[in-house]
């Protein structure tokens, strides 16, 4: 037996035959049809072939990297997800779990388990779940149980890593106050912030920042609870920073 | 707009007077095609209006390509707008898909010889089927398949390589 399975294994495919077959000439796509062409084939593929495309070759690679073709891919990847669809029919299964976005960013949803009390953020493509860190960089273990808190979903091109982002605000005791940490999904130690501002909304994801409705830097007076929202807040996964807009007048 | 115009084409036919341009292929043949017809390339639109006589030259195009757009433009521009609701629509769509179907069983160099002139002569429908169709192409294949239908070197070190299988595995998977 030993010696069969030997002669299984001397048989490798042999590396040179690529080298060996000249490309047929008339057939180098670039060579044949302009740029802009090529983009409006590759935009019909779906993400998984246009990936597939990229490990071909540089020029290929290259003209799958353009900016606008890969906004198409990973917005026609979101598409192909149906991703509403695919994260209620995953948190029907895990009836414990309840949806925190209901956007997709780059394929990507944030779920939390109601009675465990932890945030994951999870594939519904794939199933795949991976649970946040359970706050011990914030001032209690207990995190969400704040007055609020909320939580947000990003995508940093630079990197190519998703962030999650989790703000919140302790109206009570225990001197907690307001914070935010971000967490590089499956990625490093989360650094942790201090954000003035009170947030109600799940974090919307788009144009490369994490969006959420804000009310006034300073905390609510008990009795006007739910504060009213006045400036939007947003998040850029990229350099982890905070900015903070008015909204227009006469938009809530 | 080509719709409307075809209509009229098909009314008028019996009495033998549409309009007819003439267009010159790269190659010096000529075909006379009905307006209705050239009127679906853009290029050619442009053309007609801004006049002139002896035939549309069309420098970038060969006349075997020329005959194919045309076999093209000559269909899609035939084909009457009936009722939406109506049976002989149906019917008049599915005769259409078989034909788009039916045209783009050519070898890769010619679809990409299609895909140029339809780009050219700026034929929507004919660039959408032609690039539609060399992605359907590319879907069904792995890579190696793809490599060796467009001759593609692999120039990747096995290390980037290596790196793009997992990013892509990140992202896509």
């Amino acid at each position: 037996f030993g010696l069969h399975r030997g002669a299984h294994l001397r048989a490798p495919p042999s590396k040179k035959t690529r080298e060996e077959t000249p490309p047929p000439a008339c057939q180098q796509l670039q060579q044949l049809l302009p740029d802009e062409v090529i983009e409006d084939i590759f935009i019909r593929l779906p993400a998984r072939s246009a990936a597939r495309c990229r490990c071909l070759s540089r020029s290929w690679a290259a003209v799958l990297s353009s900016r606008a073709l890969s906004r198409h891919l990973a917005a026609a990847a979101n598409n192909r997800l149906s991703f509403p669809a695919a994260l209620s029919a995953w948190s029907r299964e895990h009836p414990d779990a309840e949806p925190l976005t209901r956007f997709s960013c780059r394929g990507l949803g944030l779920l939390r388990s109601v009675s465990a009390g932890v945030v994951y953020v999870c594939n519904p493509s794939t199933g795949q779940v991976a649970s946040l860190p359970d706050g011990t960089a914030t001032a209690t273990g207990d995190w969400i149980d704040h007055d609020y808190a909320c939580f947000g979903l990003g995508y940093d091109a630079r990197a190519g890593r998703h962030k999650a982002v989790h703000v919140y605000y302790h109206g009570g005791g225990g001197g907690g106050g307001a914070g935010c940490e971000v967490y590089d999904v499956g990625g490093a130690k989360p650094p942790c912030f201090v954000v003035a501002g009170v947030l109600d909304t799940a974090g919307v994801f788009a144009q490369g920042h994490v969006y959420w409705l804000a009310a006034a830097a300073k905390a609510p007076a008990y009795d006007e609870w739910p504060p009213r929202a006045d400036s939007v807040l947003s998040f850029s996964p990229g350099d982890e920073t905070f900015a903070s807009t008015a909204l227009p007048p006469r938009a809530c | 707009m080509a719709a409307a115009d075809s209509c009229d084409g098909i009314s008028t036919s019996g009495g033998g007077w549409e309009k007819t341009v003439t267009l010159v292929s790269s190659d010096d043949a000529r075909f006379e095609v009905r307006e209705a017809a050239a009127s679906l390339s853009q290029t050619v639109r442009r053309m007609i209006r801004a006049g002139g006589d002896g035939g549309i030259p069309l420098p970038k195009v060969d006349a075997r390509t020329l005959s194919t757009v045309l076999e093209y433009c000559n269909k899609h521009a035939a084909v009457p707008a009936p009722a939406p609701e109506s049976s002989s629509a149906e019917a008049a769509a599915v005769d259409l898909e078989w034909f788009d179907k039916e045209l783009m069983h050519v070898d890769l160099a010619t679809l990409c010889s299609l895909i140029r002139a339809a780009d050219y002569l700026e034929v929507a429908g004919l660039l959408d089927l032609t690039c539609k169709t060399v992605a359907d192409m590319i879907k069904s294949k792995t890579a190696e398949e793809i490599r060796q239908m467009f001759g593609i070197q692999n120039d990747f070190t096995p290390e980037e390589e290596e790196q793009l299988s997992r990013e892509n595995a990140g992202v896509f998977e």
